[in-house]
């Protein structure tokens, strides 16, 4: 497999705020490489240096092994935060100016393909202040395949957006996928890498938690979905005890991860004999969501 | 050098403002020009002798410039426009997403304040060429002319100025005010400079140098006039000392904008 990003050490300081911490990751072609984290756990800020936007303090990335280059960008399609066009225009005199940018040929060709597919052919004529939420974000899509770039970088794609637009937006990024396209996707909305991505790197206050493919990621300690009168003693137990800890409270439940040596039985015989006594006890199929939880806690 | 042009003329084209502040500036410049005719004429002409006519040759040259120049600050507006637009609309920073570099983007930028510079100047030198043929019986037309390479200097030192204010601020409105309130201040703090008979200093201030590079029409003259009157002559830099004035403060504020643009995180 070939290269397409790889970064080493990144780091970025925001006055006393340490934005992003000695990133070093690396993303090959084909694949859909989630960016997870928290608000504020520096995925923006990681964007924002491989887009040539925000100047890191320290480290370097690399695109197509071809370093920093300005060119580079040419051949990547970016949305970032949000989507930034001219209000005054119409998305063909907006696309017009990426593609001089970009030095696409057969521009009217291209816009053309990229609008239809992005269903916004139709509102060719209309100003761009005049879009939803949602058409400025498929608008921002179009823009991002004006070149067919080899590489697509999105933020927080479906932020703000409503259920359909999520869909619609959502089904666009796979199809682009399943082009072959290698994707970097940022975003706090878990089933969506979870639904997306083929590999996932962690982010938190700046550090990089955990990479890996999805499945790597996935397995880690088993999780017990555990349950008894009175919560605070089962937190006590937990506190109490190496083996266990608390991943969320879920109403009157608590969502447990327990090292793999473990079987559910002994879990039990813990709390019994710190004199707490389950009233509930089953096995919690693992989705990103709890692992996210479990890893950044 | 072609493709940074088309890209920022892909964005005015259909800028209202843009379009708006110029045909103001198209319309109302040959207008304030005559005003000027008139007040000169009417004012001076007595002084002058009676066959004396601003819109003659040498003069026309100056009369031209001087009030062409009253539209700098309208003109400096748009560049605060365009430039803040940008910010705005963050649009600058999804240029370089899209594959400018930073230098392109502020070129881009360049571009456009040389063009608008040559618009206007174009303009004014048009004006002059009718006006001046019209009315210019005994002198050569382009007595005089080196008036308009020295206005196409001052536009281009009000633009690295308001061009300075919007990279600066980066937010229209605020770019705006500053822009305009500078003038206000540097006026005052002019005055009071010459109550304090200090006016040496306030010839190197940069808008009152800028505005020296078109001076009021027949100054010498009214100079003299006003010498004969009250006997004070004021301070005045050598016109070529005050061209090297003006475009180091050009220089001074494009290089900041660039410097900072350059630096900074978008």
């Amino acid at each position: 497999m070939s290269e397409i990003l790889q970064t080493s050490g990144l780091r970025k300081v925001y006055k006393d705020t340490v934005a992003l911490n000695d990133l070093s990751i690396s993303v090959e072609k084909g694949q859909i490489f989630g960016l997870l984290g928290p608000n504020g756990s520096g995925k923006t800020t990681t964007l924002g240096i491989l887009l040539g936007v925000i100047k890191p303090k320290k480290g370097t990335f690399s695109w197509f092994g071809n370093g920093q280059k300005d060119e580079n960008r040419k051949n990547i399609g970016a949305l970032l935060e949000t989507p930034n066009f001219y209000p005054y225009l119409n998305p063909v005199d907006n696309l017009k100016i990426v593609a001089n940018i970009k030095d696409v040929e057969n521009v009217d060709e291209a816009i053309e393909r990229v609008l239809k597919r992005v269903n916004l052919w139709e509102r060719k004529k209309s100003k761009f202040k005049t879009f939803s939420l949602g058409m400025k974000q498929r608008l921002a899509l179009a823009s991002c395949m004006l070149a067919d770039p080899e590489v697509l970088v999105l933020d927080e794609p479906t932020n703000g957006l409503d259920p359909q637009g999520i869909a619609e937006i959502r089904s666009l990024i796979m199809d682009i996928a399943r082009e072959g396209k290698t994707i970097i996707i940022a975003s706090h909305l878990l089933d969506e890498i979870e639904k997306m991505c083929t590999h996932v790197a962690i982010l938190k206050y700046g550090e990089l938690l955990q990479v890996g493919t999805l499945d790597e990621i996935m397995t880690q300690d088993r999780m017990l979905m555990i349950k008894a009168e009175d919560t605070e003693k089962i937190k006590a137990v937990i506190d109490s005890t190496d083996h266990i800890s608390i991943i969320d409270e879920v109403v009157d439940e608590i969502l447990i991860a327990v090292d793999e040596k473990y079987t559910n039985a002994q879990i039990n015989q813990t709390f019994a004999e710190k004199g707490v006594y389950l009233s509930g006890l089953r096995d919690h199929k693992k989705n990103l969501e709890s692992t996210f939880l479990e890893i950044v806690k | 050098m072609k493709k940074l042009l088309a890209i920022e003329l892909g964005k005015l084209k259909k800028l209202n403002t843009l379009r708006v502040l110029l045909l103001v500036y198209f319309a109302l410049s040959p207008l304030v020009a005559y005003a000027f005719y008139y007040i000169l004429n009417k004012f001076l002409g007595p002084l002058l002798g009676a066959d004396w006519n601003p819109f003659a040759a040498p003069d026309v040259w100056a009369l031209v410039t001087y009030s062409s120049s009253w539209f700098n600050v309208l003109m400096g507006v748009i560049v605060v426009v365009v430039m803040t637009n940008e910010y705005s609309y963050k649009t600058l920073k999804q240029n370089v997403i899209d594959g400018m570099s930073l230098s392109q983007v502020i070129g881009g930028k360049f571009i456009i304040v040389f063009l608008l510079s040559t618009i206007i100047t174009i303009y004014t030198f048009l004006m002059g060429m009718v006006f001046g043929v019209v009315n210019t019986e005994n002198a050569d037309i382009w007595d005089g002319f080196s008036k308009i390479p020295v206005y196409y200097l001052q536009t281009l030192c009000y633009f690295s100025f308001a061009f300075f204010f919007a990279t600066l601020v980066k937010r229209s409105a605020l770019s705006i005010i500053f822009f305009i309130v500078s003038f206000i201040v540097e006026a005052i703090i002019g005055g009071v400079l010459t109550v304090t008979k200090l006016e040496v200093i306030y010839a190197f201030f940069p808008l009152n140098a800028f505005s020296q590079l078109t001076p009021f029409p027949v100054l010498r003259q009214t100079i003299d006039a006003a010498n004969e009157r009250t006997g004070e002559i004021p301070f005045m830099l050598d016109s070529w000392m005050n061209i090297l004035v003006c475009i180091t403060y050009m220089i001074l504020f494009f290089f900041i904008s660039f410097w900072v643009i350059k630096r900074r995180d978008l």
